[in-house]
């Protein structure tokens, strides 16, 4: 007879370490160099030498290079288990790390990202040779701005309700000593920025920088023993849209209603229930969708939802307080979750938001796949 | 000469994929794979139907005429062949058959809207390269 399979994952794996490097510029560092430079700081925060990690998982960089067999030889460790994702945000990364931990493959794992796409002046003006881009589109901001020009035309969404994303971030990360970009932006500052790729401007966009974060993440009977407050994953969700531009509106990425779904089904957990919300950011039209598709803003409307100021420091859905991708740094989401951590443990300092148990962190790879996260100091 | 003056990107004209497409355009001609087993359109190119998972396909004429799904305007050239056309127009547009195809939009700026009607026109690049461009209607 079958015996149902253990999908209980709720209180079972624990981040017990955090780490990363300063962000910015470093010139010769490479992404394996800020990888292991990042690992070293977040088993530093777990208060453990690296012989208690027997599981490594690596992002890979924006070049493609960061992979497992690149890392271990600076790392100076061959873990039992060794794995590579091609763009992890953290949250692939960390269901990975949470599958191998529940089935017994690893026990101790460090995750990591590391980047120097600043630093090597990547070129994102490079094209495919298709179609498109031969006909000049190209850069996220491309792809991004047909899916908020859609958005728009559909729902009426404005240019103010929409950077309230933008100038919303850089409120947050005015309160963040690491985030790059504190100087002040109010709305009429954004409003008065040209257009980089109409609808977009360039304070909805990242900006490339270098660095690399890293997570140590275990069993939660093991995470007593670690001097932080261990911050557990109560449930998390993947859904794809491999199927890419063959899906025919793809660009509104649809499939992360199918991520959002399994997160609140599996965890019986709902929007009320988030105090720190996450979403992974390479442009502001990620977050605009995530908001709508988990069901933080009601569906066509959360243009006017954004233009309340919820999301605002001192708001009711504080959202990305490190100042997310447009204003803390490039990372591809990999703060966001270092902040829900820091958050959850009450080590945020001037953004700390009061009262902070349960965090969110939502993210995709393009239009490509959609995953999420939900985090607690509770399990 | 031309080719060597040409700086934009151009496609793989020889892709096995995609090569009948681009010797369409060059003769003025809109064209879209068909699967020969249940008849499923697809663009661009791929060796097997993704409906049906046959691999027997043909290209075949397609209408040029459609509408906008979307579109963007770039103020910014990430690569520089594109610097002297700023600001330009990129759509994704949909045609009376259902295809979708990325491509420039020609014609007045202050015109291009989601859902404006738009034919395909066929701009000879270089001696070898058509680009499928599109104008409002």
């Amino acid at each position: 007879m079958a015996t149902d399979i253990d999908t209980d994952i709720r209180g079972k794996v624990a981040i017990v370490g955090v780490g990363h490097t300063p962000q910015g510029e470093l010139p010769g560092q490479s992404p394996e160099l800020n990888s292991v430079l990042a690992i070293k700081e977040a088993l530093k925060d777990a208060g453990i030498g690296r012989e208690k990690l027997d599981g490594l998982i690596t992002c890979k960089s924006v070049q493609g290079t960061n992979t497992d067999v690149m890392v271990g030889p600076l790392l100076g460790l061959n873990p039992r288990y060794a794995q590579t994702l091609d763009y992890g945000t953290c949250n692939f990364s960390l269901h990975l790390a949470v599958q191998a931990i529940l089935t017994g493959m690893a026990t101790t794992v460090a995750l990591c990202y590391g980047a120097n796409a600043r630093s090597i002046r990547f070129p994102f003006g490079a094209s495919s040779p298709t179609l498109a881009g031969a006909s000049g589109l190209m850069h996220i901001a491309g792809p991004a701005a047909m899916a908020l020009q859609r958005h728009k035309a559909m729902y009426g969404t404005t240019d103010e309700q929409f950077g309230m994303i933008a100038v919303s971030e850089r409120e947050w990360a005015q309160q963040n000593p690491i985030a790059l970009f504190r100087e002040p932006m109010s709305m009429e500052q954004y409003l008065a920025m040209p257009y980089m790729v109409e609808p977009l401007r360039r304070a909805d966009v990242t900006m490339l920088s270098d660095g690399g974060v890293s997570l140590i993440v275990t069993r939660a009977d093991l995470a007593a023993d670690y001097p932080n407050k261990p911050v557990y994953v109560l449930g998390m969700s993947e859904q794809t849209g491999i199927r890419g531009e063959y899906t025919p509106d793809y660009l509104n990425r649809e499939f992360l209603r199918g991520a959002a779904d399994q997160i609140w089904r599996n965890t019986g957990l709902t929007t009320g229930d988030i105090d720190v919300l996450y979403i992974q950011n390479p442009t502001a039209v990620w977050v605009l969708q995530m908001l709508e598709y988990y069901g933080f803003a009601p569906p066509g409307e959360v243009g006017p939802w954004l233009a309340e100021g919820h999301t605002r420091p001192g708001g009711d859905r504080p959202l990305n307080t490190n100042g997310g991708q447009l204003s803390e740094s490039y990372m591809w989401g990999w703060l966001h979750m270092v902040e829900a951590v820091r958050q959850l443990r009450g080590q945020a300092g001037q953004r700390q938001v009061t009262g902070a148990e349960i965090a969110m962190y939502c993210s995709t790879q393009v239009w490509l796949k959609g995953g999420a996260s939900i985090l607690s100091t509770h399990n | 000469m031309t080719d060597q003056l040409y700086n934009k990107p151009i496609p793989k004209l020889d892709d096995p994929d995609m090569a009948p497409f681009w010797a369409a355009a060059r003769e003025g001609r809109l064209t879209a794979q068909r699967c020969t087993s249940c008849a499923a359109l697809r663009f661009p190119g791929l060796p097997i139907c993704p409906t049906c998972l046959e691999r027997g396909s043909e290209w075949i004429d397609v209408s040029t005429e459609g509408s906008i799904w979307s579109y963007v305007v770039y103020h910014r050239a990430f690569h520089p062949g594109f610097a002297g056309e700023l600001p330009y127009v990129v759509a994704i547009v949909e045609n009376a058959d259902g295809v979708r195809y990325t491509g420039r939009v020609v014609g007045r700026r202050e015109d291009v809207a989601v859902g404006a009607k738009v034919r395909a026109v066929f701009a000879d690049e270089t001696p070898e390269f058509t680009l499928v461009k599109w104008e409002l209607a």
